[in-house]
């Protein structure tokens, strides 16, 4: 198992924001989960969902939405981990 | 409960001296879930176990050992070598009320170490080049392998109290046991802040006393009392021969790493002092105004420095930079420079707290793998309910999932979402809301896989 961060970025206040990444091969078994970056206690700041692309027989895109759920920006990781 | 660090300690007790206690503890240790945190010498040691898995130990040691003697006798006490009786005074006096009260009101509790105008902050020495090899002439080996490259798995300590030729400089027996239960106090805290297994001492001590008059204007105050203790255990003088006794330490004890630490009455440049990355750590017993009921902290703030953790109180100079530790991490806990002046840290006050950078120093293991169960509730019929969980810490990927407990064939039960909060920027709080898809209540279980670092 292997665990990394593809991306960083930003979704404005209360925005929803998607983003993809591509050619993962097909049999790797890979999770997705967002994080936010800059410090905001009191309430959740990120709502996450991932939806899945089958590009070709082995190759797999994800789509990643991330919304922002305060009325400020967030910065944010998006993180994965290959469990196989 | 020995001392104020919420740990549950019993005192394990052998009667030969070839049969040594800590190697059986560790032997059948996993039968009772137990874990040796302190050795002195082969009869005496000090256990972290369950209190209701002490009857569970006492019964998988051999016969001559005991747990959690209710009396030891006399005749038992002279049979002890001086580390064996000062180990089991030490966890005697951590045991006693007199030493609950001390802690409940330790002088200066939670005060930033350079924030308390009657007492200085505890110091560091970084060394800017490795001690050098003691002479040939002292017929020591040396290798050049870190003696405390992370705090992890066992660590020997050669305990050396320095007296002096007047009764100003020497150490009665109640000092002595202080300075023995307030050095297993702080050890017992730091080395239990390991994620996976609490680090094991393995302590060696020595009273030696010299007979250097004390020299407040000497151009180096340590070597004044220290060379002549280090020759009177066989070492040469300078660093060099704290190093050559500190490997020989680990060589002995069969540790992973080890240092030597020093308390003593004489003048010193500073109260209390360590080399970063050791070998040595230098305190003196009155502890300038943080007092011997603080000595447990600055002895953990200290042996942090051994282990690579830099200062994080302001007057210290630090900057949120840096490489420092086993991971080469920035000192991002700073008081100058982290948001807010940062967050309560044995390295930066007088707290048993711990930052999220210290354990990167140290060479803690950081986020090892592992499954578990967070918290069980119910949901109500279609309905949704929300929990959070926090001080997560932030560099660990985790991955939440729920499942029903209550069975129901037929339609799916429930369905989760998490929402993500960064509380801080060391930590995470994770909010699940869960949402019941059936007519009837259902109970839940959310579990959570941690499956690395960043």
């Amino acid at each position: 198992m292997r665990v990394g961060v593809q991306h960083r970025g930003q979704v404005n206040a209360s925005a929803t924001e998607r983003v993809f990444t591509y050619n993962w091969p097909a049999d790797w078994h890979v999770l997705w989960y967002v994080t936010p970056t800059n410090p905001r206690s009191g309430a959740p700041q990120i709502d996450f969902d991932t939806e899945v692309e089958r590009a070709s027989a082995d190759r797999i895109t994800y789509w990643i939405m991330i919304r922002n759920l305060t009325n400020q920006p967030v910065d944010y990781e998006l993180r994965y981990a290959v469990l196989n | 409960m020995a001392g104020d660090v919420d740990v549950h300690e019993e005192l394990v007790l052998g009667q030969a001296a070839d049969e040594g206690v800590a190697a059986s503890l560790a032997s059948v240790a996993s039968q009772a879930n137990a874990h040796v945190l302190h050795s002195y010498g082969p009869r005496v040691a000090v256990a972290q176990v369950d209190p209701t898995d002490a009857s569970v130990l006492a019964e998988a040691l051999p016969g001559d050992m005991t747990v959690a003697p209710a009396r030891v006798t006399k005749s038992a006490r002279r049979t002890l070598s001086d580390t064996e009786e000062l180990g089991l005074a030490a966890f005697e006096l951590r045991t006693s009320d007199r030493y609950a009260e001390a802690k409940a009101n330790r002088p200066f509790a939670g005060v930033l170490w350079d924030g308390a105008a009657e007492a200085s902050p505890p110091g560091c020495a970084e060394l800017a080049t490795a001690p050098a090899p003691a002479p040939s002439g002292d017929a020591l080996s040396h290798v050049t392998a870190p003696l405390s490259a992370r705090l992890s798995g066992s660590v020997a300590v050669g305990l050396v109290i320095v007296e002096g030729p007047t009764t100003a400089l020497q150490f009665d027996a109640t000092e002595r046991a202080k300075v023995v239960a307030e050095t297993q106090n702080g050890a017992t805290w730091l080395g239990g802040r390991h994620p996976v297994q609490p680090v094991t001492w393995r302590w060696d001590i020595d009273i030696i006393r010299v007979d250097a008059p004390p020299d407040p204007h000497a151009a180096d105050l340590e070597a004044l009392w220290r060379d002549p203790a280090m020759a009177a255990l066989g070492y040469g003088p300078g660093l060099g021969g704290v190093q050559a006794y500190a490997e020989d330490l680990r060589h002995q004890q069969g540790s992973d790493w080890a240092y030597v630490t020093f308390f003593t009455k004489y003048p010193t440049g500073w109260f209390a002092y360590a080399s970063i990355g050791g070998p040595r750590l230098v305190m003196q017993y009155d502890n300038d105004g943080w007092g011997p009921d603080n000595i447990d902290r600055v002895f953990a703030h200290e042996t942090g420095h051994i282990f690579n953790a830099p200062d994080e109180y302001a007057s210290s100079n630090c900057n949120c930079g840096g490489s420092w530790g086993y991971y080469g991490k920035p000192n991002a806990n700073c008081a100058t420079c982290a948001s807010g002046g940062g967050v309560p840290c044995i390295m930066k006050a007088n707290t048993w707290d711990m930052c999220p950078s210290t354990p990167y120093h140290l060479g803690f293991p950081i986020c090892p793998g592992r499954l578990g169960v967070q918290f069980r509730g119910n949901v109500a019929a279609s309905s949704t309910r929300r929990w959070f969980t926090h001080s997560w810490p932030a560099d660990c990927h985790v991955v939440w999932s729920v499942v029903p407990t209550t069975v129901r064939a037929g339609a799916a039960q429930i369905r989760w979402d998490v929402h993500v909060e960064r509380a801080s920027s060391g930590y995470i709080t994770y909010w699940i809301s869960i949402t019941n898809l059936t007519t009837v209540p259902c109970d839940v279980e959310a579990r959570y896989a941690v499956l690395g670092s960043t």
